[in-house]
C-alpha cells in the first residue's frame, strides 16, 4: 500500500510536470478514441443503413425445421424447398399473439432481377418483397424522395433507389418488368408498377443496386406458393431474454406440431453481400488501428524523453530514497506505477474529452448526399460511435507504452548515488 | 331383332378396334419428346459458336467453343476457344449444378445457373436443365401436314420454364420452333430452330437462334458446327477435370 501512497504523493508533489504529462497523453488519447469512434460509426451506419436494408436485422430467426443445417451445408434448392415454412400466415398471426412477441413478419427472400423499362434492360437488381401490413423491417430505415411507399392494394408494385432515377428513366406511376429467374431457377417476367424512388436513412452508394417489392410482385416473381416462405422474423418485447425465448417459442411450436426451429438472429449466417461489405469496412478498421498504433509508438519515444529528463531532475529525490534505505527494485516498481497512474488518468481524461467532442459533432447532425462522403462515412450521416472496445484499445495501448517506457526508461535513471542527496543540497 | 343387334354390336367392335389401330399408328407425345432428345442431345464431343448482339448496339460478341455432353445435355463440359481472353474459362454443367474455371486465379467458382452467358439470351442452366422429357409433361396441342404442337408443363418448380410451345417436325423428329412461358402466361423467349444438316449424329437443326419479347432486337445465335459421336465416361465431368482436361486423352 506504501508504494502506491508514494507514488500518488509524487504526482501532487510535482504537479508542474504531471500536469505537462497528463495534458500530452490526454490530447494523444482523445485525438485516437475519435478516430477509433470514427470508425466505430463508419461501421454503425453501416449496419443500421445498406446492411439492414440489404438483411433486415431481427431478434429470432424462424425456419422449418433442419432448414438452416441443409442451408449451411450448400444443399441445392430442390432439397431445401422440402424444408420451408409453410402455412407462414397462419404461424405468424399464432406468433404476433404470443405476450413475449413484440411483432412478426416475413422478411421474404432477397432476389437478384433484371428491371426492363421503355426497352432497356438494367441488370442485377437486388430485390426484396415488403410486406405492407409489416414494413417495419424495411419502412423505418428509409424514407421516400420521390413517389410514395407501397400502397394496400393488390397490384405489384416497385420501389427503386432515387439515384437510379437517372439511369432506368421512370416517374413513379409508370409501367416496368421484372424479369430474370424465381427461386427455384424457373424463368420469371412479370409487369409492376414504379410507386417511387426512396433514400436509405443511412444512405450509401451501395444502395443504388437495391429495390423492394410489395407481396403481390414477390409472390409472382419468388415461385413461392401464397402461404411458404424460407423463414420468419420475431421481435421480442423489451426486457425478454432470447435464450429463454427461443425455448419457449420451441415448445409452443412442438405444443402445436409445428415443425420449427429458433434461431438467435447474432447465430444465423451474414448474406455474402453483407458480408463483403463487412469485410470491407473492417480493412478501414486495420488500417485506423494501425495509424493509432503508429501514432501511439511515436508518441512513447516522447514520452520516454520526458520521463527520462523528469527523472534526472528528480535524483536528489531519487538519492534520499536510497539514503533512507529504499531499494532499487522499490523505486522502480514505485516510478513505474507514478508513471502508470499518471498515464491511466490522462487516457481516461483524453477518453471522456474525445467522448465530449464526439457528442458535439454528432449533435451537429452532418449530412452528405455525396457518394465518396457516404462510402467514407459508412452512410450518409457523419456519426461518431462509441464504444467500449475502442476505449479499452485506448487504455491498453497507453498502459502498455508506459510499460514499454518502465522497462527501457526508469533501470538506467536510478543509477543514482546516495550521495546524490548530499551532493544537491551542497 | 336379333340380327340388328348384332350388325350393331358388330359395327361397334369394328369402330374400337379402328380407334385402336388408329392410336398406336399416332405417336405420343412422350415418344415424340424422346425421339427429339435422341436427335438433339446425343452424347457428342461438339464445336459450337454463340453470336450476340444486343438491342440498340453495334458490337457483337462471339465465342466459339468444343463441348462434351452426355446424359441428354445433363452433363456437359465446355472448353473455350475463342475470344483469346476467354479460352481456359471453362465451364462444367451437371445436374443442375454451373462450375466456371478461372485459369487466371486457377480457381474453380460455382456460378449460378440463372446467370446469362455474358448478358445474352442463353442462360448456363438453359444449357443443362433444357431437359424436355426430365422436366416436363408433353401432350399434344395440334397438328398440321409438317409438324406436331406439343405442350409441355412443368413436373414441378424447377423446370426452367412454367410452360413450352413446341412444334416438331413430323418427318424427322427435330424441333422447328419453340415458345417459353413464365408462370404468368408472358412469352419469356422464342427459339427458332434451322438449317437442317448431318454433322455426324444425324440429319437435325444446326442453329439456334433466340429471341426474346424482353430483349426486343437482341441476336443470340447458337450453331453447332461439327459434332462427333462418342460416349464419355462419367468420371471425365467433375470440378477437377476442368485443370486435369482427361477428355483430351480419351
Amino acid at each position: 500500500m506504501l508504494t502506491p501512497k508514494l507514488a500518488f504523493r509524487n504526482i501532487l508533489a510535482h504537479g508542474q510536470r504531471s500536469r505537462t504529462m497528463l495534458i500530452v497523453v490526454g490530447l494523444v488519447s482523445a485525438v485516437l478514441f475519435l478516430f477509433l469512434s470514427f470508425s466505430d460509426g463508419e461501421i454503425e451506419n453501416l449496419k443500421s443503413g445498406v446492411i439492414a436494408l440489404n438483411e433486415p436485422a431481427t431478434d429470432i430467426v424462424v425456419y422449418g425445421s433442419g432448414f438452416k443445417a441443409a442451408n449451411d451445408r450448400g444443399e441445392d434448392w430442390q432439397h431445401l424447398s422440402t424444408r420451408f415454412i409453410e402455412d407462414s400466415s397462419g404461424i405468424l398471426a399464432q406468433l404476433r399473439g404470443l405476450p413475449f412477441v413484440k411483432r412478426a413478419v416475413d422478411p421474404t427472400t432477397a432476389m437478384t432481377l433484371d428491371i426492363i423499362a421503355a426497352g432497356k434492360r438494367h441488370e442485377n437488381f437486388f430485390m426484396r418483397g415488403v410486406d405492407v401490413e409489416q414494413p417495419y423491417l424495411i419502412k423505418d430505415r428509409l424514407r421516400m424522395s420521390e413517389g410514395s411507399f407501397f400502397d394496400s392494394s393488390n397490384r405489384p408494385q416497385v420501389i427503386l433507389h432515387y439515384k437510379t432515377a437517372s439511369t432506368v428513366g421512370l416517374r413513379p406511376g409508370d409501367r416496368l418488368r421484372l424479369s430474370g429467374k424465381d427461386l427455384f431457377g424457373q424463368v420469371v417476367s412479370q409487369e409492376a408498377t414504379l410507386s417511387g424512388y426512396f433514400m436509405g436513412d443511412q444512405d450509401n452508394p451501395s444502395l443504388g443496386e437495391i429495390g423492394f417489392m410489395n407481396m403481390a410482385a414477390y409472390r409472382e416473381v419468388s415461385g413461392l406458393g401464397p402461404a411458404e416462405t424460407m423463414s420468419l422474423c420475431v421481435d421480442l418485447k423489451r426486457g425478454t431474454g432470447k435464450e429463454g425465448a427461443i425455448a419457449k417459442l420451441s415448445g409452443w411450436a412442438s405444443e402445436r406440431g409445428y415443425k420449427l426451429e429458433f434461431w438467435d438472429f447474432a447465430d444465423t449466417p451474414r448474406s455474402v453481400r453483407a458480408d463483403d461489405l463487412l469485410h470491407t469496412y473492417g480493412l478501414f478498421r486495420t488500417i485506423i488501428e494501425a495509424i493509432v498504433v503508429i501514432v501511439l509508438a511515436i508518441v512513447a519515444f516522447g514520452i520516454m524523453n520526458v520521463v527520462s529528463v523528469n527523472l534526472y531532475d528528480r535524483r536528489r529525490e531519487i538519492g534520499t530514497y536510497y539514503c533512507l534505505g529504499s531499494e532499487k527494485a522499490f523505486l522502480g516498481r514505485l516510478y513505474a506505477l507514478e508513471i502508470a497512474m499518471l498515464n491511466f488518468a490522462a487516457s481516461i481524461a483524453g477518453i471522456l474529452t474525445g467522448f465530449g467532442m464526439g457528442s458535439l459533432l454528432n449533435a451537429l447532425d452532418i449530412r452528405t448526399e455525396t457518394s465518396g462522403m457516404q462510402i467514407a462515412f459508412g452512410g450518409s450521416q457523419f456519426r461518431l460511435g462509441f464504444s467500449i472496445g475502442s476505449a479499452a484499445f485506448i487504455v491498453a495501448a497507453i498502459l502498455l507504452v508506459t510499460l514499454i517506457t518502465a522497462v527501457s526508461t526508469i533501470g538506467s535513471s536510478l543509477r543514482v548515488p546516495p550521495l546524490a542527496a548530499m551532493q544537491d543540497m551542497e | 331383332m336379333k340380327k340388328k343387334a348384332r350388325t350393331i354390336i358388330l359395327l361397334m367392335a369394328i369402330m374400337a378396334m379402328g380407334a385402336a389401330l388408329s392410336a398406336q399408328a399416332a405417336p405420343n407425345a412422350d415418344t415424340i419428346i424422346r425421339e427429339l432428345e435422341r436427335i438433339m442431345f446425343p452424347d457428342a464431343k461438339a464445336v459450337a459458336t454463340l453470336h450476340f448482339q444486343k438491342a440498340g448496339e453495334s458490337r457483337t460478341e462471339d465465342y466459339g467453343m468444343i463441348y462434351y455432353s452426355r446424359d441428354k445435355n445433363q452433363k456437359i463440359i465446355v472448353r473455350m476457344t475463342s475470344p483469346a481472353s476467354s479460352i481456359g474459362n471453362d465451364i462444367l454443367m451437371m445436374d443442375n449444378n454451373v462450375w466456371s474455371y478461372d485459369k487466371g486465379a486457377n480457381r474453380v467458382m460455382k456460378v449460378a445457373s440463372n446467370l446469362s452467358f455474358g448478358g445474352t439470351g442463353f442462360s448456363y442452366g438453359d444449357v443443362v436443365r433444357l431437359n424436355f422429357s426430365d422436366n416436363y409433361i408433353p401432350a399434344i396441342k395440334g397438328e398440321d401436314d409438317e409438324s406436331y404442337l406439343l405442350e409441355l408443363v412443368q413436373k414441378d418448380r424447377t423446370a426452367p420454364y412454367y410452360r413450352i410451345e413446341l412444334w416438331v417436325a413430323k418427318k424427322g423428329g427435330w424441333p422447328l420452333k419453340g415458345i417459353y412461358y413464365a408462370r404468368n402466361g408472358s412469352v419469356v423467349k422464342e427459339i427458332a430452330y434451322s438449317e437442317l444438316r448431318d454433322l455426324g449424329t444425324g440429319r437435325k437443326p444446326v442453329t439456334l437462334v433466340v429471341t426474346s419479347p424482353l430483349d426486343p432486337g437482341a441476336v443470340n445465335v447458337m450453331s453447332i458446327l461439327r459434332e462427333d459421336p462418342k460416349e464419355l465416361p462419367e468420371r471425365i465431368f467433375n470440378k477437377r477435370n476442368l485443370e486435369t482436361r482427361m477428355e483430351d486423352k480419351l
